[in-house]
């Protein structure tokens, strides 16, 4: 394997191992799991970062961390339901409970998102990456994008009122 | 009584989701395990020093995971070769492809094509057809014949430009074949009487070949056959060929460049006699002959005609001067209205600059890609898996060696020890299914051994180095032009452009031709980028040419004075690159132009076009860097 391409790795890493963490943590919520799917993530980049140059290693350790939480959240779902309910205890404090359920819904809702839709939400509102650099990363237009997180959003905020209402009864 | 959990006020949910979206980015982010997620994945560099996680529950989940992925592709792959087994049987016919073919053609509204009819040895006819539903207007001879049909309401007009006569008629059998086309054809066509017979670029286009039997057209009662070159892309035909299969009849009809659904101005269908027309009969007759061409090009043109016409039977679509510029090779194929089954093996063929002799000639089967070293001694050609080394003296092989990837453009280095080859997948159904992909393998010459290949994801149908060796600029057929770091292969740059690129010869800038964005699409654009930022340095158009432009081919002159073009159109257009003005267009007898090179002194020019001709120009003194006119 050529030298350049395992001094690059390291940098690679340093500079974005946070993020792929970050978006696996806040899409999956538990730390163990997010670890996990980090280092599926970095190997699958790996391959690819050995076939051949990487043309954006944020649009690709984004989408890949975005869409390996996805499935490991769809695989998973009781344990993590399982794990999400038993957080939001009765004696927290009413507004925190509020806050950990309101979270818990938006994961859930996430995962029922198709993969573009859930992509590019977890982009701009989880790493707040404009619209034009996910346009460039993902190889779309800005207008794409604009339509893509439109539809997320509606969705998503159609799931969180039912989720809510469903709650209520 | 409410007694849900979060108080909305917006039934969209928008303040809730942003609301659960700030939650979640206050979810504090552990530093200990993004620690732990770094140096794990730093050994996946060095596998052989990596350690087990200590955490068995971790250890196991991996496992499985790992197991999932091997059992799920294995799965996937199954399926795959199942797949590709079935759509290999499925896709022999070509009925089903060309099926959808059909159906997008009935779901067009409309469009319009150059023509051409050639009965026996008569002069060629070519024309304009347009078609909109059942409309359609034929212009020939230059548009002084005009004919307009509306098969609904079978009404025709016909109009004699040239003596200002209309001629109004309904639309009888016997008429009917008048207004016969091959969009209609199509629309009623057979799919079981078609059968795809090869693939095929076309002008840069990815293209299918169908073979249509039992077509009715001109008169040929069913018997006729069709060959229709079909864009991969938008699945709708590029061109057409119709031909009598009668070897005496000798009558065939084109459709070429085709363009689909372009709004078409309603006044070209109407019947009704325009003003200052009177009425009469219109005869179908050609009009008398064009004065002799003087030359080639136009009347004022500064450039001369050397050394003749080099070839007269095959199209030269690719050019390598020999060093110094006493020799010309070029790749050589039959033109395209030669059906793909019907056309000879490619050849390589080696002239004498000064008595215009043939040196030799080498077949080189379906090759389409030759490159020639700076210093002149050595050729490449690769034909299916295998790369080929020449004796540019010979043509003769004098080293070759296996690929695991088909391969197609080739650039050497300029210090002659690495050979650039682009890998073209055209995906394993013949485009019709799998994924493409592409790449660069850069290989040793001396050693033939596989230095280091980069990835892409479009097959790569075009590679050049730069001056120096230091980059070298990819392209697919539809673009982008991309810019390689040799030394690391990363991608630095992408740059808009189709088909092929050039360096300036000072190492600074790149020339990228554009599709044409104009309202007039009958002028193309080049456009020159600095390396170093990217940026747009200036852009050159084409004069305006006689039909759409399709430029093939941009080349510096060898001391970055000139700029040369060549376009399908039957073009090429040479810019001052330092002014930016056009200093001249070239008309080539209306055919297209594959193929422009610039001798290395810098004082003649090769074209190779699609009428079977490797033309000579001489540039004049006045062309040329004042610097190379004193040597």
């Amino acid at each position: 394997m050529a030298e350049s391409v395992l001094l690059n790795w390291d940098k690679i890493i340093e500079r974005h191992a946070k993020r792929v963490f970050r978006v696996a943590l806040r899409i999956l919520g538990s730390v163990q799991d997010a670890e996990d799917v980090s280092q599926d993530v970095f190997t699958e980049a790996f391959q690819l970062h050995s076939a051949g140059p990487v043309q954006s290693w944020i649009g690709l350790l984004v989408r890949l961390a975005t869409l390996r939480s996805l499935d490991w959240l769809r695989r998973n779902r009781s344990s993590v339901e399982l794990r999400e309910c038993d957080g939001v205890s009765n004696s927290e404090p009413f507004e925190e409970a509020v806050a950990k359920e309101l979270a818990h819904w938006l994961r859930k809702a996430v995962a029922q998102l198709p993969d573009q839709q859930a992509t590019v939400f977890v982009m701009f509102h989880y790493e707040q990456i404009s619209r034009e650099v996910i346009s460039a990363t993902l190889d779309i237009s800005p207008e794409s994008v604009s339509t893509t997180l439109y539809k997320a959003r509606q969705h998503l905020g159609s799931q969180l009122v039912t989720l809510n209402q469903g709650h209520s009864k | 009584m409410n007694n849900e959990r979060y108080p909305h006020d917006s039934e969209s949910g928008d303040s809730m989701l942003d609301e659960a979206v700030r939650t979640l980015l206050a979810q504090p982010v552990p530093e200990d395990a993004i620690q732990r997620v770094k140096s794990r994945a730093v050994l996946l560099a060095n596998p052989s020093t990596v350690a087990l996680p200590s955490d068995h529950a971790s250890r196991t989940r991996r496992w499985k995971a790992s197991r999932a992925l091997v059992g799920g592709l294995t799965v996937a792959a199954s399926v795959l070769i199942a797949v590709a087994g079935v759509t290999l049987f499925l896709d022999r016919s070509g009925g089903r492809a060309f099926a959808r073919v059909i159906e997008n053609v009935n779901a067009t509204r409309s469009a319009h094509c150059k023509t051409a009819t050639r009965f026996g040895h008569q002069r060629e006819i070519d024309g304009q057809l347009y078609l909109e539903g059942n409309r359609l207007r034929l212009e020939q001879f230059n548009g002084l014949l005009i004919q307009v049909g509306d098969l609904d309401q079978k009404q025709a007009l016909f109009l004699d430009m040239n003596h200002k006569v209309a001629q109004s008629a309904k639309i009888d059998a016997s008429l009917a074949r008048e207004f016969a086309n091959p969009i209609d054809q199509l629309r009623h066509a057979n799919t079981k009487n078609a059968e795809r017979i090869g693939e095929e670029i076309l002008r840069g286009r990815r293209t299918q070949v169908y073979k249509l039997h039992k077509v009715d057209l001109l008169g040929m009662k069913g018997d006729g056959e069709m060959l229709l070159w079909v864009d991969v892309e938008s699945e709708l035909p590029a061109k057409i060929v119709v031909h009598d299969p009668d070897p005496k009849a000798e009558m065939e009809m084109r459709f070429d460049e085709f363009v689909w659904n372009e709004p078409l101005d309603a006044r070209m269908f109407s019947l009704s006699i325009p003003d200052g027309f009177q009425k009469g009969i219109v005869f179908v007759n050609p009009p008398p002959p064009e004065p002799a061409q003087l030359g080639v090009g136009s009347p004022e043109s500064p450039s001369a005609l050397v050394d003749g016409i080099f070839s007269s039977d095959r199209v030269p679509v690719r050019i390598v001067w020999g060093r110094p510029e006493t020799t010309i090779t070029a790749l050589m194929q039959d033109p395209e209205s030669v059906p793909p089954l019907s056309r000879r093996a490619n050849e390589l063929r080696q002239w004498d600059v000064a008595t215009g002799k043939l040196r030799w000639s080498e077949k080189i089967a379906g090759a389409s890609s030759v490159a020639g070293t700076t210093d002149g001694k050595s050729l490449a050609t690769v034909i299916g898996y295998e790369v080929q080394l020449r004796d540019a003296a010979s043509g003769k092989i004098t080293r070759k060696w296996v690929t695991d990837k088909a391969l197609s453009p080739l650039a050497f280095s300029p210090d002659g020890k690495t050979l650039a080859a682009g890998i073209t997948e055209w995906g394993p159904f013949g485009g019709s299914g799998g994924k493409q992909s592409g790449g660069v393998q850069f290989w040793d010459v001396e050693r033939a051994t596989l230095l280091r290949t980069i990835s892409d994801d479009k097959p790569i149908t075009f590679v050049t180095y730069s001056s120096n060796g230091k980059y070298l600029a990819t392209s697919s057929n539809e673009g982008p032009v991309k810019l390689w770091d040799v030394a690391t292969g990363e991608l630095t740059r992408i740059f808009p452009g189709l088909f092929q690129a050039d360096f300036s010869p000072d190492g600074k800038t790149i020339a990228c031709q554009v599709a044409a964005s104009s309202a007039d699409k009958t002028i193309g654009r080049v456009d020159l980028y600095d390396l170093r930022d990217g940026s747009l340095v200036k852009s050159f158009t084409s004069d305006k040419g006689v039909s759409a432009s399709n430029m093939l081919c941009v080349r510096f002159s060898p001391d970055g004075h000139l700029l040369a073009a060549s376009d399908w159109n039957g073009t090429v257009s040479l810019w001052n690159v330092a002014t930016g003005q056009r200093e001249q267009t070239i008309g080539v007898q209306r055919a297209g132009v594959h193929s422009v090179a610039f001798a290395p002194d810098g004082r003649t020019m090769a074209i190779g076009s699609e009428d079977k001709t490797l033309r000579l120009w001489k540039l004049p003194a006045e062309m040329i860097e004042p610097g190379l006119e004193k040597k």
